[in-house]
């Protein structure tokens, strides 16, 4: 078994040195580690005894591209001595490396961001430092961050994508190396707009909060009403001024990574905080500049009373098929989305019956009046029809 | 009531270019004809834009790649057409109070018993078990037709308010806003498609369409047909034909 590891390793050294001329040299140079020589090939991978599929393949061109692109592979997956290695560990973000932090002259490490993020409501330890039930729900670092490739802009008023020749021209007057000045212009660029459209972010988000179990298990409801509120007809047709889920989460003064409860005092949600919020005056996007407080109250994602008027035919039959299939439980969607009685106040409860009321009398309204009127001009043709046939008229 | 005199021409008979004299009513006057131009341009614009906030995702992409633009274009156009919308029924509202043809035309609107009366009979009529019955200058549909216009009006020009300067108001009032908002223009949509499109474009022997909207004019038999009541009326009062002047 071991001879023929041996000879594997060999093969694959022989045809890495008959690769080698073809790659790009400064695509190698930083690759000293030199794990390109496995890496490269996209078919390594491997399937483990559950049957998930891994892939080891690493596309050297785009990582340098990406936001880690200057950091070494075993800067973060420190433990492997050797290769070929066997199992490595998951990657710790709060890892220590060896870039030096400029602001501090320091190692740069995750690990205050970590720290912070650990005591928002995304965090796995409650304050006391114990695990939350059901902490494997709770997104990581990597749920959210895959090392991204830089999306530099190339000016603030018009943020098309891509370097400005002529603002780089600026940072080489004085630095000499280009692909550190270049990586420096796409670092800072990528953090001047926000990366991922309002779209990807609420997709973002949604993937776990439109799970009704998992939402379920931490008492919960989904925020699927979102989709019928005029804020997501803004992301739909591209609005970049439409709002996110972050946008009103974590506007500015608040932090993405440190979302709280709503009832906590330091959220941007928080009963006292929400006519800021919908004011967001400090923010790019213009919201609601002159917010009243009984303008900011209210649920922003209330219970479904909505109906969709292209879609509603397709989503009912949708839900129909899935009922007949035993998929899904009747009005199990409705019953995701109310909020549980305890958590709703008298004044929420009885507008929300309101609403539904209105909702089921103009249904009928329609339902009722449009039928009536099909009818009567149903009967008008035929009397019409007949009248021209005796020659009454015209 | 006028009446007026115009040429027409019998296609298909050996007379067929000499010119015929025929009489006929004026129904739409100016003002209501202008008034119905606005309506049904600002009505059209409002309903397109509207909806378009309801589009599923899917149709979307034939906009693309204007979506942004599209988007800005829909929520600007709404609101210019709504106003027109507004600035309409204000005109009618002025032209029902302040001229004499304006209150002739709110007096033969108002519902009354007797249309009560008319549907039962003209229910009866259509399934072969009555006699049709005798309309007055607008019957039971048109009635129906135009009230609910004015009740729906009011509705969704209250609600539109109310979504314009949302600030200013409760949450509460918002949601309830966007909701009979929608609603309203749902109702208002599919009952013009259905009762109005039908008694003016579908109707046998109206199609393709009616053209009293365009020129205001209803020929004499038409106007005995439709209207009977009507007719006698002004038949007693006006002059005939023969005792108006050439135009």
């Amino acid at each position: 078994m071991k001879s023929r590891t041996n000879i594997m390793g060999l093969a694959i050294i022989l045809v890495t040195l008959a690769v080698c001329p073809l790659t790009a040299p400064h695509l190698m140079a930083a690759d000293v580690e030199n794990c390109d020589l496995c890496h490269k090939y996209s078919g390594l991978g491997r399937i483990d005894e559950s049957g998930k599929k891994h892939l080891f393949y690493v596309n050297d061109s785009l990582f340098q591209q990406s936001v880690h692109g200057k950091v070494r592979c075993k800067e973060c997956h420190s433990e492997i001595e050797k290769y070929p290695h066997t199992n490595t560990k998951k990657v710790d973000c709060a890892t220590v490396c060896h870039l030096i932090d400029p602001s501090t002259g320091e190692n740069f490490s995750h690990a205050t961001m970590i720290e912070k993020y650990e005591l928002s409501v995304h965090g796995t330890k409650d304050a006391e430092g114990n695990l939350k039930e059901h902490a494997e729900d709770l997104a990581a670092c990597i749920y959210c961050h895959e090392n991204r490739i830089y999306q530099p802009v190339t000016g603030l008023a018009q943020k098309d994508q891509g370097v400005a020749q002529e603002i780089l021209d600026r940072c080489l007057g004085c630095h000499n190396e280009e692909q550190w000045a270049r990586t420096f212009y796409n670092h800072f660029t990528h953090r001047l707009h926000q990366r991922r459209t309002s779209r990807r972010m609420v997709e973002l988000c949604v993937s776990c909060h439109e799970d009704t179990e998992r939402m379920a298990r931490h008492g919960l409801t989904v925020t699927g009403t979102f989709h019928d509120t005029f804020h997501w007809q803004g992301i739909k047709y591209g609005d970049p001024n439409a709002p996110n889920c972050i946008t009103c989460h974590a506007p500015v003064g608040y932090f993405s990574h440190q979302i709280m409860p709503k009832n906590d005092a330091r959220s941007a949600i928080h009963r006292d905080n929400l006519v800021r919020t919908c004011a967001n005056l400090d923010g790019l996007q213009t919201c609601h500049p002159s917010a009243t407080p009984s303008f900011a109250q209210g649920k922003i994602h209330p219970a479904d009373f909505k109906i969709g008027v292209f879609e509603f035919k397709m989503k009912g039959l949708d839900r129909l098929r899935k009922i007949t299939r035993g998929e899904m439980k009747p009005f199990q969607e409705v019953r995701a989305q109310q909020p549980a009685p305890e958590e709703l106040t008298p004044l929420d409860y009885y507008q929300g019956l309101i609403l539904q009321l209105i909702k089921y009398f103009y249904l009928m309204l329609i339902g009722g009046l449009i039928s009536f009127m099909i009818l009567h001009q149903v009967l008008d043709y035929f009397a019409t029809r007949r009248e021209m046939k005796e020659g009454g008229m015209h | 009531m006028t009446i007026r005199v115009r040429e027409t021409w019998t296609i298909g008979e050996a007379d067929a270019y000499t010119p015929k004299k025929e009489e006929y009513y004026i129904r739409m006057n100016i003002h209501e004809r202008i008034q119905h131009h606005l309506v049904w341009s600002s009505f059209v614009i409002l309903a397109i834009t509207g909806f378009m906030v309801e589009f599923p995702e899917e149709w979307l992409r034939y906009f693309d790649p204007y979506r942004e633009t599209v988007f800005y274009w829909r929520g600007l156009l709404h609101r210019i057409f709504a106003v027109v919308m507004i600035i309409n029924i204000g005109y009618q509202a002025l032209y029902l109070a302040f001229s004499k043809e304006g209150r002739g035309y709110f007096l033969s609107m108002l519902p009354e018993l007797k249309d009560a009366k008319d549907f039962f009979q003209n229910m009866a009529y259509y399934l072969q078990r009555g006699e049709k019955p005798l309309f007055d200058r607008f019957n039971y549909k048109e009635k129906l037709e135009y009230w609910t216009g004015w009740i729906g009006n009011i509705i969704i020009t209250v609600t539109g308010f109310f979504l314009w300067f949302q600030e200013f108001f409760p949450k509460f009032i918002f949601d309830l806003s966007i909701l009979i908002h929608t609603m309203e223009a749902i109702l208002a949509s599919s009952a013009i498609m259905v009762w109005h499109f039908y008694e003016v474009h579908l109707k046998p022997g109206k199609f393709p369409m009616s053209n009293v909207w365009l020129d205001g004019k209803i020929s004499e038999h038409e106007l005995e047909e439709e209207h009977p009541l009507q007719y006698e009326k002004v038949k007693a009062q006006t002059i005939t034909s023969s005792q108006i002047p050439d135009l």
